[in-house]
C-alpha cells in the first residue's frame, strides 16, 4: 500500500527535522535544558506537549471501543479525569511550578528527595516509577503497530511499524532533550486532532438520523446503565484523577512554562485540545455503535470480549477511504510515540538526578538511560511477554502510592518514616490486588490503594510530627 | 476562597455519578455537565489571578 509507506516516511522526515530544528535553540551541554529546556518554553508548546504526552494510543484506540460497547459513560470517565487535571494544575500545579523555580527542580523526584533529604528513599521512587511505566511504554508500541500491520494490503510489517516508533523515541529524545521532545509532541499533537476530526467528520456523513434513537434504546445515552455502576466508574476514574500527580512524564511538564502567563496558557490550551479530542473519540464510538445498531455497518466485534472493544477502530478502517484510513494510522503511532518519549526522557532524568550519579555525568548517563530504556522498551514490543502486558495493566495503580508523597511534600507534611511506610505498604498491595483474582472487594481496587496510601502516610507523618515534637521539648 | 470553591466543585463533580446512581434521566447528565463547566470555569478564574503576580 503506497500511500501507507508515503505517509509513514513524511511522519519520519517531518518529525525528525523538527527535532533537529530544535536543536538551535538548545543549550546542548546543559542537563537541566536537555530535561526541561531551561523552564524556558511558551504556553503553546507547553500545552501541546502535555496534550500529547498525556493522551497516548488509548483514545482513539480504548476510549473510542470504550465508548462503543458502554455508551455515553465513557465521556464521562473522561471528563472526570480532565476536570481533576485542570483543578489539579489550578491548584497543587501552581504551588509546584513555583517551588521548582525556588528550589531548582528538575525532576518530580527531586521535590521529594528536598524534603526528605534522603536520596535512598527517592530512588526507590525512581525504580518503582520505571517498574511501573517502561511496561507501559512498550505496551503503548504494539497497538498503533498492530493497526499499521493490519490495513488491508498493508506493506508495512508490525516489526518495521515498532522500529518506526522506536526511530521516533531515539531521535526526539536524542536531538534536543526536552526540546526537540516538545516541538515534535506539537506537530504530533496537530496530526493526532486533525486526523480524529476528520475520522469523525468521516463518520458523521455516513450516520443517519435513526442512529441516536437505536443508541438510545440500547441505553448508551445514559451515563449510568448496566456497565457504567458507581462501582466502575470509580474504579476507571481513580487512577485517572490523580494522573497529572502520580505520573512523573506529566508531572515534570510542569516546570517547563517560562512565566506564570505561560504556565495558565498551556493550561487553556490543554483544556481546550483535552475538550476537543475526548469529545472526537467518544463520537467515533457512538456513531459507529449507532451504525452498526442500524445494520449499515459489521465490525464484528462481539461485545462480550472485553479485548474485542480495542478492535472497533482497526476495524472502522476497513470502511473509510485509504487515505483516511493511514491518516488515523498515523495518527494512532504519533499519540503512542509522543508519550513513550517523554516517559523515557523523564524517567532518564530521574536516574540521572535522584539516583548515585555525579553532577558532571548527569548529561552522559541520561543520554545513555535514554538509549538502554528505548532499546527495553522496543524489545518488549517485539515479544510482548506476559509479564510486560500485566505490569502495563497495573501501571495506573503502581504508582498511585506515589500521591501522598507528592501531595504531602509539596504542603509541608513531609515525613521519611511516612514515605518509606507508604511505599511499604501501597506498593505490595497494589502488585497484590492487581495479581490475586477473584477476590469480591466492597471498593475497586484502584480506591482501596489510593485510600490506604494517604491513611499510611496521615498517620506515621502525625505520628512522627509528635514524636519529634515531644523530643525537642 | 475561590480556591475553596473550585475544590469543592471538582469534588462534587467527580462524585456526582455515584450520588445518581440509579438515575438514568439525562437531566442529571446534564446537572453533571453544568458542574464540570463550572468547575473549569473557577479553575480558569482562580489560575488568571494567581497569574497577575507576574
Amino acid at each position: 500500500m503506497t500511500e501507507l509507506v508515503l505517509a509513514l516516511g513524511i511522519y519520519l522526515a517531518v518529525v525528525a527535522a523538527v527535532s533537529v530544528y530544535s536543536r538551535l535553540y538548545a543549550r546542548t551541554r546543559d542537563p537541566v535544558d536537555y530535561f526541561i529546556a531551561s523552564r524556558g518554553l511558551s504556553g503553546l508548546t507547553s500545552a501541546m506537549t502535555y496534550a500529547a504526552t498525556t493522551y497516548s494510543a488509548f483514545m482513539m484506540v480504548g476510549l473510542v471501543g470504550l465508548s462503543y460497547a458502554t455508551g455515553v459513560g465513557a465521556l464521562a470517565f473522561e471528563l472526570a479525569y480532565l476536570v481533576s487535571t485542570i483543578a489539579i494544575l489550578a491548584t497543587f500545579g501552581t504551588r509546584v511550578w513555583e517551588l521548582s523555580r525556588e528550589r531548582g527542580y528538575v525532576t518530580p523526584t527531586q521535590l521529594l528527595r528536598d524534603r526528605l533529604g534522603s536520596r535512598w528513599a527517592t530512588a526507590v521512587a525512581v525504580a518503582l516509577t520505571a517498574v511501573a511505566l517502561i511496561p507501559y511504554s512498550a505496551v503503548q508500541m504494539v497497538g498503533p503497530a498492530s493497526i499499521i500491520a493490519g490495513i488491508g494490503g498493508s506493506s508495512v510489517d508490525y516489526r518495521v511499524a515498532v522500529t518506526i516508533a522506536f526511530a521516533i523515541t531515539l531521535v526526539t529524545t536524542l536531538a534536543a532533550g526536552v526540546r526537540s521532545v516538545a516541538w515534535s509532541d506539537a506537530v504530533q499533537g496537530v496530526i493526532m486532532l486533525s486526523s480524529a476530526a476528520a475520522f469523525v467528520a468521516w463518520l458523521t456523513a455516513r450516520t443517519p438520523p435513526g442512529a441516536l434513537a437505536r443508541l438510545a434504546d440500547a441505553e448508551l445515552l445514559s451515563p449510568l446503565n448496566r456497565f457504567w455502576t458507581p462501582y466502575t466508574f470509580f474504579a476507571y476514574t481513580t487512577p485517572w484523577i490523580f494522573f497529572a500527580i502520580t505520573n512523573p512524564q506529566v508531572f515534570q511538564r510542569l516546570y517547563l512554562p517560562r512565566s506564570r502567563r505561560d504556565y495558565v496558557r498551556m493550561v487553556v490550551y490543554f483544556s481546550v485540545f483535552g475538550l476537543v479530542y475526548t469529545v472526537i473519540a467518544v463520537s467515533v464510538g457512538l456513531l459507529a455503535r449507532g451504525l452498526v445498531e442500524l445494520g449499515a455497518l459489521d465490525l464484528g466485534v462481539d461485545l462480550r470480549d472485553r479485548a474485542a472493544w480495542n478492535r472497533v477502530t482497526p476495524s472502522l478502517l476497513r470502511y473509510t477511504h485509504p487515505a483516511l484510513a493511514v491518516a488515523v494510522a498515523v495518527s494512532i503511532l504519533a499519540a503512542a510515540t509522543s508519550t513513550i518519549n517523554s516517559i523515557v526522557l523523564t524517567v532518564a532524568s530521574m536516574v540521572s538526578y535522584d539516583t548515585v550519579v555525579p553532577e558532571r555525568y548527569r548529561l552522559a548517563v541520561g543520554k545513555a538511560v535514554v538509549v538502554l530504556f528505548s532499546v527495553v522498551i522496543y524489545l518488549f514490543a517485539l515479544s510482548t511477554p506476559a509479564f510486560v502486558v500485566d505490569l502495563a495493566v497495573a501501571s495506573s495503580t503502581l504508582l498511585l502510592p506515589l500521591l501522598p508523597l507528592y501531595i504531602f511534600s509539596v504542603y509541608g507534611l513531609a515525613s521519611r518514616y511516612a514515605y518509606v511506610s507508604t511505599l511499604a505498604v501501597g506498593s505490595p498491595l497494589a502488585l497484590g490486588l492487581t495479581y490475586v483474582k477473584g477476590l469480591h472487594l466492597p471498593l475497586p481496587k484502584e480506591v482501596l490503594v489510593a485510600t490506604v496510601s494517604v491513611a499510611t502516610y496521615v498517620v506515621v507523618a502525625l505520628l512522627d510530627r509528635a514524636t519529634v515534637g515531644r523530643r525537642s521539648q | 476562597m475561590l480556591r475553596a470553591l473550585l475544590l469543592v466543585c471538582a469534588a462534587l463533580s467527580l462524585a456526582l455519578p455515584g450520588v445518581l446512581a440509579g438515575d438514568r434521566s439525562m437531566t442529571s447528565f446534564a446537572a453533571y455537565v453544568a458542574l464540570t463547566v463550572v468547575t473549569l470555569a473557577l479553575a480558569y478564574a482562580h489560575l488568571r489571578r494567581w497569574a497577575v503576580v507576574d
